[in-house]
């Protein structure tokens, strides 16, 4: 293994500290609070990733324990409730920021499907093979009834062949664009076809496939969907490909060519993998390096589920998704088969106003009751200096820079926090500063 | 003249009136009061109250129950004496509150006490309340936050003719006579109430369906100069209101189309009211039903004439409404005239048990069973209903299909005897591991027979309030009634309660711990709860609206 993905120890001049155990639990789930921050930093590096990664779990997860109770509400309103609510638990962090990355890598919209049962079991299937063989994972997706919908796939039959699915299975899903000929699009087209659903159910349906020798990616055979399944994951440009997405996803939107291909080969050598290549990047002197640290924009998600995990608080589910809507971010609604356009997307003008708006709503409390209040959060001092410290230790790592700190002291002896909201005002001015709007 | 002098003043004319004995607590209250609590006797209130109230329901959880009892440990000790040795040392003789609005619109609260004890009932008074001015006179200890509060008291002891004391009593509207005197009761100044609080902006604003719900409330609301409203403990805890209506100019035949902000928007909702004062008789529900509506309205005469009880936008909608309505049976019937009118208003909904779906495993949310019941016209409404039914099912399923979604199945039935007969709609038979989706709780059912229509969320329900048709089981009842009775929906929840206790996780981000002490509570509270009712009566008037809820013996 070469440099960058070789694991980062902690030295004397480089500790695993708050700031870092901070950034693992932002990139790996949607953050923590400042008690389970420090808890990982008194537990070291290796046992804090695997706690991201629930190594050893016993307790039931709770997607799994909750589902059949979830699939009694046919809203895609309750589905979004429901993936807050599992992100917001902290149990199994990295299972639903997988989830997250593959909703948004497999992108899949209701609007289309008009399944929300359909869109819960394929969040389920993210959440129980997002971290499996990627194999593994891509075959449970060409039989998923939401995809296969979205993608029109259900009306693919060998009469009439769709290419939609066979398109985007190999430029959004696995190989890339220009990793492909048109020819490869409809012989693979034809090998899906009779993959199709059935009362909310998938069913391969044998008069509907058509049985004749393809060829797919310079191989030849009688193929099935299963077999361009196969094939596909199995070109070096699918490797790649999917390198480069979690090196976005996880450490830098940017990646370097040089760690792509590190993280490739990593991929490959550890069998396809996406658990192990995970680990091993989460692990890296890269995921720990500066350029790594408040590189990305934070999507919507990570910028209201931080807030509440950062401040170790309680929110309703139901109001932040209406709020995830309204900033752009609607789980099981993503806007075109790409996914969520992120990063940079996120910001501009309007969206930053409504992101500063919603935090303050979020934290007076007008999106159901925060639990505990601000006030409570803050309580230990009365002094403006030590509730900036406070208010800047809960949401910032402890970090910010002079002028921040400055301007949230001028901020915290004005009289805008004397009053009862003055905690909240506090850390809506903290959450204001652009570092908090950086993963 | 200083708050003393005045005070001086007054404990004269008090002594020279001597007429304090005969004066009713509420005489105490200046003019000025708007709405006045009064008991005559207190010690037998408290003591009614704590008898119908019973015991801590017995289903609370363990550590509700331990905290009740920590909690009215801990009022009885911060209250210094049982509620009923403090009701005896406070108000003995009765009491009267009084509350009245600032010209800063605070709200002062005035009390006038009869106490059994005077020196216990003062020390209790002032440790209740630090800025509390206490003045005692003769038999009467008067209490108020300010120093004007109480000169105001004193004022009206001393010149005891004030309105309060001349304020009627609440009429019954069964014998439309003056009402005997609950023990604890209030009388509202609902005129000076309306000005101060912008009610008639509201109910000229309220919406048609609004509007519609509280039809007899409405000419109370909007024109009653006074409201007394009782708190009777007993057999059962009611709390009644009863509101007597002024004539009002323009009054309810009124044809003229409605206009914003009008008297009329409101008054003539009257005239939909069917039976009105008189009784009338519903099918009794079947054992075990959660819940009983019955609305005394005519949907009939709301839709023929929709101009001269709604709006000009709500007129649109309407009539939007039935352009596309009248088409649903073709050009052979008319939505208003064959369907509506071929069923006898007004009509009843009832709440049943959840029944799971004959084919299939019950879904883990099992919806209970509604049924609209309605005596039918004649054979032609059977017609039009069932036609109409089947389109409705017609367009369910084109949009289920937009969904990739299974159809409802529609079926006759016929075989149910009695001659009972119908339409039927089932989905088909769920095959799958999993448990089937809440939809299968839902069979959509039409049945007709024993000259009655039920329309029912399932074919159980619908058969068994048929089954109460051919028994002739019926149940007296006059104006507006929701009944709900308590152990049936504690079953019910009982059943769903693992989707309940996740929608409650989701909504108001509880966690499972909370969220299912919630339903634990609430269960425990319905199972000691035999029925809660809600009654709206009107008569030319006089309006009442009462709440009653009565224990589980």
């Amino acid at each position: 293994m070469t440099s960058v993905l070789l694991p980062w120890q902690p030295t004397s001049a480089d500790r695993f500290d708050l700031r870092k155990a901070g950034h693992l639990l932002r990139r790996a789930g949607y953050g923590g609070s400042l008690s389970e921050r420090r808890d990982l930093v008194r537990g070291g590096v290796e046992a804090a990733v695997a706690k991201v990664f629930s190594d050893g779990a016993t307790a039931t997860d709770q997607g799994e324990q909750w589902l059949d109770a979830a699939f009694a509400f046919a809203e895609i309103a309750r589905v979004r409730e429901f993936r807050i609510w599992l992100a917001l638990s902290g149990r199994r962090p990295l299972q639903q920021r997988m989830s997250a990355f593959w909703h948004g890598h497999f992108a899949t919209s209701n609007k289309k499907v008009q399944d929300p049962r359909a869109m819960l079991r394929q969040f389920a299937t993210f959440d129980r093979l997002g971290l499996a063989a990627f194999l593994e994972l891509a075959q449970a997706m060409v039989r998923d009834p939401a995809l296969l919908r979205w993608l029109d796939n259900d009306s693919n039959g060998k009469d009439h062949p769709n290419e939609n699915f066979a398109r985007e299975w190999f430029e959004l899903f696995t190989l890339g664009e220009g990793n492909y000929q048109e020819p490869d699009v409809r012989e693979a087209a034809a090998a899906f076809t009779g993959y199709h659903v059935a009362n909310g159910e998938f069913v391969m349906v044998g008069r509907e496939h058509d049985r004749r020798e393809k060829t797919i990616l310079g191989q030849r055979g009688a193929f099935t969907g299963d077999d361009v399944v196969r094939i596909s994951i199995a070109e070096p440009c699918s490797a790649r490909f999917l390198a480069t997405k979690w090196l976005r996803f996880f450490v830098h939107p940017e990646p370097e060519a040089a760690w792509i291909e590190e993280l490739q080969q990593c991929y490959v050598q550890g069998g396809r993998n996406i658990g192990t290549t995970v680990r091993t990047l989460l692990c890296s002197q890269l995921f720990f390096s500066p350029q790594a640290y408040r590189s990305k924009v934070k999507s919507p998600a990570e910028l209201l589920l931080g807030a509440v995990r950062a401040c170790g608080a309680s929110v309703a589910p139901k109001l932040l998704g209406a709020e995830l809507v309204n900033l752009g971010e609607a789980w099981g609604e993503p806007p075109t088969v790409e996914g969520f356009h992120g990063e940079r997307a996120w910001l501009s003008p309007a969206t930053w106003l409504l992101r500063s708006n919603t935090l303050g709503q979020l934290f007076l409390g007008q999106l159901g009751a925060f639990s505990p209040s601000p006030a409570d959060l803050l309580a230990r001092t009365e002094k403006p200096a030590a509730r900036v410290q406070q208010a800047i230790d809960l949401l910032l790592d402890g970090e910010a820079s002079p002028e921040s700190r400055a301007r949230l002291l001028l901020f915290a002896n004005s009289p805008l926090v004397q009053g009862p909201d003055g905690a909240a005002a506090l850390l809506h001015a903290t959450a204001n500063l652009p570092e908090f709007h950086l993963l | 003249m200083t708050s003393l002098g005045l005070r001086v003043v007054f404990a004269v004319g008090w002594l020279l009136a001597g007429v304090a004995a005969q004066v009713l607590p509420r005489g105490c209250m200046p003019d000025d009061v708007l709405v006045v609590v009064e008991a005559s006797d207190a010690v037998a209130f408290v003591g009614d109250l704590f008898v119908t109230l019973g015991a801590v329901p017995k289903d609370l959880p363990e550590t509700v129950r331990t905290e009740i009892a920590l909690g009215l440990t801990a009022i009885r000790l911060g209250l210094g004496a049982t509620p009923s040795v403090l009701a005896r040392q406070l108000a003995q003789g009765g009491f009267a509150v009084g509350l009245r609005f600032g010209k800063d619109g605070a709200v002062e609260m005035l009390l006038a006490l009869r106490p059994g004890d005077a020196k216990a009932a003062r020390a209790f008074l002032l440790k209740a309340g630090e800025a509390l001015q206490v003045v005692e006179r003769g038999e009467w200890l008067f209490a108020a936050s300010s120093g004007a509060g109480c000169d105001a008291l004193l004022a009206q002891v001393a010149a005891p003719n004030g309105r309060w004391a001349k304020w009627p009593g609440a009429v019954d509207l069964a014998t439309n006579a003056v009402a005997a005197e609950s023990p604890l009761r209030a009388y509202l100044d609902l005129k000076a109430l309306r000005a101060h609080g912008g009610l008639d902006q509201k109910l000229a604003n309220m919406v048609g369906a609004v509007r519609f719900l509280l039809a007899p409330m409405l000419p109370a609301l909007w024109s009653a100069p006074r409201a007394t409203i009782e708190l009777h403990a007993g057999a059962s805890l009611r709390l009644t209101m009863r509101a007597e209506q002024a004539p009002v100019a323009g009054d309810a035949n009124a044809s003229t189309p409605m206009a914003a902000g009008d008297v009329a928007v409101v008054l003539p909702w009257r005239e939909l009211l069917v039976a009105g004062q008189k009784e009338r008789t519903i099918i009794a529900p079947p054992d075990g039903a959660l819940a009983v509506l019955s609305l005394d309205r005519s949907v009939r005469k709301l839709l023929e004439q929709p101009e001269h009880f709604l709006l000009p936008a709500e007129v649109t909608q309407v009539q939007a409404f039935l352009a596309v309505a009248d088409q649903l049976d073709g050009p052979r019937s008319s939505f208003v005239t064959d369907l509506v009118g071929g069923l006898v208003a007004p009509f009843t909904l009832y709440v049943l048990a959840p029944t799971p779906p004959f084919l299939s495993d019950a879904p883990l949310l099992l919806l209970p069973g509604i049924a609209l019941l309605a005596r039918t016209q004649n054979a032609q409404s059977e017609r039009v209903l069932s036609r109409t039914a089947q389109v409705f099912l017609l367009i369910g399923n084109a949009e289920r299909a937009q969904r990739h979604e299974a159809p409802f199945v529609l079926r006759k039935v016929n075989d149910l005897g009695d001659g009972v007969h119908g339409l039927t709609a089932t989905l088909p038979e769920w095959r799958k591991q999993t448990l089937p989706p809440t939809e299968y709780g839902i069979e959509p059912s039409l049945l007709f027979g024993f000259d009655h229509m039920v329309l029912a969320s399932n074919l159980a329900a619908a058969q068994a309030m048929l089954l109460q048709v051919k028994n002739g089981a019926q149940q007296a009842l006059s104006g507006d009634v929701l009944l709900l009775h308590g152990m049936p929906i504690a079953a019910a929840v009982e059943q769903s309660q693992r989707p309940l206790l996740l929608a409650r996780m989701l909504d108001e981000g509880e966690s499972e711990a909370t969220a299912n002490r919630f339903y634990e509570i609430a269960k425990g509270l319905l199972r000691a709860l035999d029925f809660l009712a809600l009654r709206m009566h009107a008569s030319a008037s006089h309006t009442s609206f009462e709440i009653e809820l009565r224990r589980r013996s």
